[in-house]
């Protein structure tokens, strides 16, 4: 107990020291993990293989649950699709345990496809049900196949061998599992690093916003199946391999339902917590079978106690550790906080199109809500290097009109194309992104869970469509990307608060990141959705310091917003929405003086409105 | 005659404060607006009031009665509405049916519920047109009256809105104006919380500035809306650098 004293009185002091327990208490657990077959009976031997088995299987379906935040109720399917497959090549095609291996995992990558695909529209409730259908489907396939044994199963597979010795013994069994848990974990740590690892988490807090950022969000939702799966498949493997003989009884709901328990117990998305959860929920009722009737209830009792104590896990995953501006950025933060402004606001990209030419055209576009028409007949350009302010009274269809040129709503009629020649519809939102149109949302969309840092880097993703390449999704944040993200954190002034969790931010703070997170996919244009909306007179103008610093930069501007002195500051031209149609158009000073807006807008009667723009603009 | 009293409130988040020792008041029929910079702790005067957020120490009574840790539905049955942060409207629901569920304390009467839904419709017309589309399809301003007048549903003695003018357009930033004077006129007092201080302090009978969790300054509106402190920072006072190019 002293020893847990002295780490609590450690851990919270600071980052370093935390590091250094945590290397401590890694070497020790090692430690303790090899030197176990010393220390233990045959039986307890046993339980120990079943506890580094189901840590392998709580690390792969964390990838699914922890990382990725998708439900899945019937990830036993893939550790049976691990185990038969690898156990029907040692018996039917005498191939040896290791060069099942590449077969076995690539089945279960394929069947993380087959689940995944269909089921990537389904949102949480259904999902569950889903995945439970296909663990279901998997295990009665599995009983009815006559090429899988049937209800009996497989048996007579051979042990696996290593340097020509069969593994048979308890503490030869349990090396091996380690030697898949180092597997396990190693992958999925890296997996939780990368690119691939950040869209996940991404997802996990806000999926529209992921995908208006650029993150390829069916693409990466497939992913946590797919790499969950190869976990499980080793984890099948293994268990094949363990007895000699498997049989449908082991891949049951009850066994998806302890692999959700493992990860719940131990903490989602938290690697040490896999095995701790994995320790609990298998070792735990074994401890307890001296009080054999009650051990179960008691094991029951333990878990409600646990998950209202600690509804987190045992081992929570920490936001800290998952952060992607590591220690060696940390110098250059703070000359980069001074940086030039020329620096900053240089242009992001070569290839931008001639200021003045034609950059986004929207023509006829009309679309309706349950009979209400949103948007009708609406038309507009927009020209390479403009601000161009769309305003209008509430419900005119201004936002609806960016939902339909940002692909997040497609139009019931009408074209929206850049450059005049490609087409935007039906494009998904990510892709439009990465075509160079990005956006904010009225009331901020951020990553709350994230730091400033990683929300920023999560607006690269526009960039890594690809899997391996260099800005793939399995590559982990190159320097680069940090130096991009900061050169944006610093152009909007936040990168002194690179390690601050976004929903810390102050609401000015919070726009600004937004701002930022756009800025990284090298966006033409930007559109921005009320960007002044709950601002003080100080964050107003600031905001509009910003916007004109970014459309410097060389990137076009699409501005909805209420507020007459920011619109009127800003703007070089105004369309006005009434009613989903365009009811005037021109350069800010004509707009204020037209009586179709005041009418519809400004209000009539007293210019107070109007009046106020003169105070704060002139 | 005092409504509601605030006294000594220190609320934190975690460790934060985010309150440290707030004393306020609002009379019967009186508005009164909340003013200060993002995070001065506004919101979390208002979720204190409600009941949504616990004070660590302070009073808070209504009506001659505590209700420092009464629930937030028990705060709202004895007249205390609030129109949250953020809207809050339910969005898979429809117009009607959300202004349904704001007179939920009166759903055995039907006729008061389709009075008070009647009132609703006749301040923000906009509403009636859209009776029967889903809140979640509503444009953002629209889900803006929504709100208000899902909190007007139950009849409060007193009102606590959240930024109501948020999202708005300009024309409609002033019905809401003309809106909460009729609140008024109906004998509900009015608490709001504002970023719009022009706007605030021109409809308030009095006003308090919060920052970081203190109120510095208080009083009567116009002479708030006079206070070279309050222009300099709530009203645009040094607007130079604001104005456009030409």
């Amino acid at each position: 107990m002293a020893g847990v004293d002295r780490l609590r009185r450690v851990i919270p002091r600071s980052p370093r020291a935390r590091l250094g327990a945590q290397g401590g208490l890694t070497v020790t657990a090692a430690a303790v993990a090899l030197l176990l077959p010393l220390m233990l009976s045959t039986y307890s031997m046993s339980v120990a293989v079943t506890v580094v088995m189901y840590a392998i299987l709580g690390l792969g379906l964390n990838v699914v649950v922890g990382y990725a935040g998708l439900l899945d109720l019937g990830y036993a399917a893939f550790f049976a699709i691990g185990a038969y497959t690898s156990s029907l090549l040692q018996l039917d095609a005498h191939l040896s345990f290791w060069e099942t291996l590449p077969a076995a995992v690539a089945a279960a990558a394929v069947s993380g496809c087959i689940i995944g695909y269909p089921t990537l529209r389904l949102r949480s409730d259904y999902l569950a049900i889903v995945t439970l259908g296909f663990g279901e489907i998997v295990r009665i396939t599995v009983t009815n196949l006559s090429v899988t044994g049937g209800a009996n199963g497989l048996y007579g597979i051979p042990p696996a061998t290593v340097f020509g010795t069969s593994i048979v013994s308890e503490s030869g069994l349990y090396y091996l599992g380690l030697f898949f848990l180092l597997i396990a974990i190693v992958f999925t740590g890296l997996l939780s690093r990368s690119r691939l690892g950040r869209a996940w988490r991404t997802l996990r807090e806000d999926e529209t916003a992921s995908e208006a950022v650029g993150v390829p969000a069916t693409k990466v939702k497939l992913l946590a199946y797919v790499m969950g799966a190869m976990v499980g498949a080793l984890a099948g493997m293994y268990f094949s391999s363990q007895f000699g003989t498997i049989d449908p009884t082991t891949f049951t709901f009850t066994t998806s339902v302890t692999i959700l328990l493992v990860v719940i117990v131990g903490g989602m998305g938290s690697i040490p917590g896999m095995i701790l959860g994995a320790l609990v929920v298998i070792a735990l009722p074994e401890a307890l079978r001296p009080i054999s009737s009650y051990r179960l209830l008691i094991f029951a009792l333990g878990l409600v106690l646990l998950m209202l104590v600690r509804p987190q896990g045992l081992w929570p995953a920490r936001r800290s550790r998952q952060g992607s501006f590591t220690a060696p950025l940390a110098p250059r933060e703070a000359t980069a906080t001074t940086a030039t402004a020329g620096e900053a606001t240089e242009a992001p990209a070569a290839g931008r199109p001639e200021p003045g030419s034609l950059l986004l055209r929207v023509s006829g576009l009309r679309h309706s809500f349950g009979g209400v028409i949103a948007v009708n007949d609406v038309s507009f350009d927009l020209h390479a290097g403009e601000i161009l302010s769309i305003i209008g009274p509430n419900g005119a269809g201004k936002t609806t009109v960016f939902n339909c040129i940002t692909g997040m709503v497609t139009p019931q009629r009408g074209e929206v194309s850049l450059r005049g020649e490609r087409s935007l519809l039906k494009v998904k939102p990510h892709k439009i992104v990465s075509l160079g149109l990005a956006r904010t949302f009225q009331g901020v969309r951020l990553f709350e869970g994230l730091d400033v840092a990683d929300n920023c880097l999560a607006g690269l993703s526009a960039h890594q469509g690809r899997l391996v390449s260099r800005h793939g999704l399995l590559g982990r944040t190159s320097a680069q990307d940090r130096r991009e993200a900061l050169r944006w954190l610093t152009f909007v002034g936040l990168a002194g608060k690179a390690h601050v969790l976004a929903s810390e931010l102050s609401y000015g703070d919070r726009r600004r990141l937004e701002i930022a997170r756009s800025l990284m996919s090298r966006p033409l244009a930007l559109l921005l959705d009320e960007p002044a909306a709950g601002t003080n007179p100080t964050e107003k103008r600031e905001l509009m310091g910003l916007v004109r610093q970014v459309r410097n930069s060389g990137v076009t501007v699409l501005l909805i917003e209420h507020d007459m002195g920011v619109v009127m500051g800003l703007s070089d031209r105004v369309i006005v929405l009434d009613q989903g149609a365009v009811i005037a158009e021109g350069p800010p000073r004509q707009i204020r003086s037209d009586p179709r807006v005041i009418d519809a807008y400004l209000g009539r009667e007293d210019h107070e409105a109007t009046e106020a723009v003169g105070e704060v603009s002139e | 005659m005092k409504l509601l009293t605030v006294a000594d409130m220190h609320t934190y988040y975690g460790h934060i404060a985010a309150l440290r020792g707030v004393s306020l008041h609002v009379n019967e029929g009186e508005i009164v607006a909340l003013l200060g910079s993002n995070g001065a702790g506004k919101t979390t005067m208002l979720r204190t009031i409600s009941g949504l957020q616990r004070p660590r120490s302070g009073t808070v009574s209504f009506g001659g009665a505590d209700i420092t840790r009464a629930r937030p539905y028990d705060i709202v049955a004895k007249g205390l509405g609030h129109v949250p942060e953020g809207r809050r409207i339910f969005a898979a629901l429809t117009v009607e049916e959300n202004l349904s569920l704001g007179g939920y304390l009166a759903r055995r009467d039907h006729t008061i519920v389709a009075e008070r839904k009647q009132r609703v419709f006749d301040l923000f017309p906009r509403l009636a047109e859209r009776r029967g589309q889903l809140g979640g399809l509503l444009s953002g301003g629209e889900q803006q009256m929504l709100a208000v007048g899902r909190a007007l549903m139950n009849e409060p003695r007193l009102l606590a809105l959240d930024e109501p003018s948020l999202g708005l357009s300009p024309v409609m930033v002033k019905t809401v104006g003309e809106v909460i004077r009729r609140i008024r006129g109906s004998g509900t007092a009015i608490l709001m919380v504002e970023q719009n201080a022009r706007q605030a302090l021109a409809l308030a009978d009095r006003a308090y500035v919060l920052e970081t969790g203190r109120i510095v300054l208080d009083g009567p509106a116009a002479n708030l809306a006079r206070d070279p402190r309050v222009q300099n920072a709530y009203l645009g006072g040094s607007a130079e650098e604001a104005a456009p190019s030409p």
